[in-house]
C-alpha cells in the first residue's frame, strides 16, 4: 500500500496550503478539498490496518524540496513546498509510521520520482500497488501513469484520495477507471480480499 | 458635467441604474485575424438580437438599467444594432472602443502607428463608430500571452492615449488565469506599469477577470493604487466560487475599498446566456449574487454602491 503525500502542509487544514488560502482570501476554494481528506484520512487508517491483517506491508511518500530553484510552477504557486527536514514535511500524526524506514523522499508529483522506491520494490518483489493519498488529479494521477511505464499494477482507492474538488475527483476517476488502471473503494478492496483469503491481490 | 456616453446618446451617471460593466451582446469569436477561427466546441457566439432584447429585459424586469458591452469592433460590434437593441430593451448599453485579444486584432493595425490607432479610436469615442450616429463609451485593451507585447503592447499605448484626449475609462481583459505569478508581477500590473509610462490616471483603469485567480492581497493592492477591481465572470465557477467572490468582495469593503468594485458576468456564449442551454441569462447578478452578498453581510446600500454608483462614476466623463 503506497500512501503518498498525506503530509501536514497538504493535509492540515490550519496549516501549508490552507494557510496560503488564507492568505490570499480564497479559503472556500478548497472546502471540499479538506472535506475529502478529512475523509480520506480515516479511511486510509482503516485500510491500512485491515491490509496489515493479510501481511501486506505500507510505505509513505513525502513531497519535499532540496532544491527550490527546480521547483514546478505548481510547486511555487503552492508556495510552500517544505524540505525534508521541516515540520510541514512530516506525515500526519493520525498516519505516521512507527519508524522512517518506508517513507520514501520524493522531488516531482509521482511516487515513482524517488530515487529509491522502485528498488524498494523490486527488491521485494511486489508488483501489486495500492495507491492512495493525494491529491487525486495531481500526485496520485502522475503515480499511477508512472507504476504502469514501469510494468506494476496500481489500484487506486477512491475514497482514500482527496481532489481539490468532487467534480475533478469524478473526472480524474472516471479518466483512470477507463483503460488505464482499477479504481475501487476501500471497503470493497477489503471485502475482496476477505474473500479472496489471501490468495492474488493482483486479481482485484 | 461628465456624461456616460450610451449607444443612444450621452446621459448622465444616475440614470444609468444597475449596471452590469463587463457583459457581450453581439459577439462572434470567427472573427479571428490571427489565427484559424474555432470551428467545434462552445466558442464566444452571441447573435441573435431579437432573443438579446428578450434577456435584457429580463434584467431590466428585475431592476438592471445599464450594461456595458465590451465587444470591440473587430470580433462583432455593431453599434447600429446595439442601438436599436438598446431601445427596444430599455437597457441604456455603452459600446467599446479599443482592441480584444491578439487574434482579433486586425493585420491593418501592424501598419498603423500608435498615434493613427488612437485618433480612430478617438473618432469613436467623441464622432461616431460603426456608421451609426452613436460613439463609443469606454475603451478596451487585451492581453492574449503572459506579457504584453508587440500589436498587444502598440495597442494599449494607443488606448492610453485616446483616454488621456476623452477621459473615457480602459477597461481590461487580463490573463491572469494562466500565471498570475510570473516574475515580474501579474498580469494587472503589466497594464498598470505601460498605462502611468503613458501618464493615465489609475482611476480610469479597469483591471478586469480579477475572479479568475483571484488573491486578495493584489485586489487591495490594485485597489489602493485606484484602480477599479472588476469581478467579472461570476457564475463561472470553473475559475472560482461565487461564495469566495462574496467573500472577497466584503473583504475588500472592509479594507476601504467599496468605491472600486465593480460587478459583471461575462456572458459571452449561448449556453451562458439561454436558460434551455443551462444558461442564466443577465439576471445572475440581480436574481442571486447580490443575495450572496448580503449574507456575506454587505449592506444593501454597498451594493447599490457597487452596481448603481462605481458604473457611472468609471464610465463618466466630459
Amino acid at each position: 500500500m503506497l500512501i503518498q503525500d498525506m503530509q501536514n502542509f497538504l493535509v492540515d487544514s490550519q496549516a501549508g496550503m490552507a494557510n496560503v488560502a488564507r492568505h490570499r482570501g480564497v479559503s472556500t476554494e478548497f472546502d471540499e478539498y479538506y472535506e475529502q481528506v478529512a475523509a480520506a484520512t480515516v479511511s486510509i487508517a482503516n485500510l491500512r490496518d485491515h491490509l496489515a491483517g493479510f501481511g501486506i506491508p505500507s510505505c509513505h511518500t513525502r513531497w519535499v524540496t532540496e532544491r527550490p530553484a527546480l521547483m514546478t510552477p505548481l510547486q511555487r504557486a503552492l508556495d510552500i513546498l517544505p524540505q525534508a527536514g521541516d515540520a510541514a514535511s512530516k506525515i500526519v500524526e493520525s498516519l505516521a509510521p512507527a519508524d522512517e524506514t518506508d517513507v520514501f523522499l520524493k522531488g516531482g508529483l509521482g511516487a515513482f520520482s524517488s530515487p529509491t522506491l522502485s528498488a524498494a520494490l523490486v527488491e521485494r518483489r511486489i508488483e501489486n500497488i495500492i495507491v492512495c493519498g493525494v491529491i487525486t488529479e495531481f500526485g496520485i494521477q502522475a503515480t499511477t501513469f508512472q507504476a504502469i511505464d514501469l510494468g506494476y499494477r496500481p489500484l487506486i482507492v477512491s475514497d482514500c484520495c482527496a481532489s481539490m474538488t468532487y467534480a475533478t475527483r469524478e473526472l480524474t476517476l472516471d479518466g483512470l477507471s477507463f483503460g488505464v488502471t482499477k479504481v475501487r473503494p476501500w471497503r470493497e478492496l477489503c471485502y475482496n480480499l476477505d474473500a479472496l483469503k489471501h490468495d492474488d491481490v493482483a486479481v482485484l | 458635467m461628465k456624461k456616460v456616453h450610451t449607444v443612444r446618446g450621452p446621459i448622465n451617471p444616475e440614470q444609468l441604474g444597475f449596471t452590469h460593466t463587463h457583459e457581450h451582446i453581439l459577439c462572434d469569436a470567427r472573427m479571428t485575424h490571427r489565427t484559424e477561427p474555432p470551428t467545434r466546441g462552445a466558442y464566444m457566439l452571441l447573435d441573435d438580437c431579437e432573443r438579446a432584447v428578450t434577456e435584457l429585459r429580463k434584467f431590466r424586469d428585475l431592476g438592471g438599467g445599464g450594461m456595458v458591452e465590451l465587444t470591440t469592433a473587430a470580433w462583432g460590434r455593431d453599434i447600429k444594432i446595439l442601438k436599436r437593441i438598446s431601445e427596444k430593451s430599455g437597457i441604456h448599453i455603452v459600446a467599446t472602443a479599443g482592441f480584444y485579444t491578439w487574434p482579433f486584432i486586425p493585420r491593418q493595425v501592424d501598419e498603423r502607428s500608435i498615434t493613427q490607432l488612437a485618433d480612430e479610436l478617438i473618432v469613436e469615442l467623441t464622432e461616431e463608430a460603426d456608421g451609426a450616429e452613436a460613439t463609443a463609451g469606454i475603451l478596451k485593451s487585451a492581453i492574449h500571452f503572459d506579457r504584453i507585447g508587440g500589436v498587444e503592447e502598440k495597442c494599449l499605448r494607443a488606448v492610453a492615449r485616446a483616454s488621456l484626449a476623452t477621459g473615457a475609462a480602459i477597461t481590461t481583459h487580463t490573463n491572469g488565469k494562466r500565471h498570475q505569478e510570473i516574475p515580474g508581477g501579474n498580469i494587472g500590473m503589466q497594464h498598470v506599469r505601460i498605462l502611468r509610462e503613458e501618464g493615465v490616471s489609475m482611476d480610469r483603469l479597469v483591471v478586469g477577470h480579477t475572479d479568475e485567480h483571484a488573491d486578495i492581497n493584489f485586489l487591495s493592492e490594485l485597489a489602493e493604487l485606484g484602480c477599479y477591481v472588476q469581478f467579472d465572470v461570476l457564475e463561472k465557477t470553473h475559475y472560482l466560487l461565487d461564495l469566495t467572490r462574496a467573500k472577497l468582495t466584503r473583504e475588500l469593503i472592509r479594507r476601504g475599498h467599496l468605491n472600486k468594485i465593480l460587478l459583471g458576468t461575462d456572458r459571452c456564449r449561448h449556453s451562458e446566456l439561454y436558460e434551455e442551454q443551462g444558461g442564466v441569462g443577465y439576471t445572475y447578478i440581480l436574481g442571486s449574487f447580490v443575495d450572496m452578498l448580503k449574507v456575506e453581510g454587505v449592506s444593501s446600500s454597498e451594493v447599490d454602491r457597487i452596481c448603481r454608483v462605481n458604473p457611472g462614476e468609471m464610465l463618466a466623463y466630459s
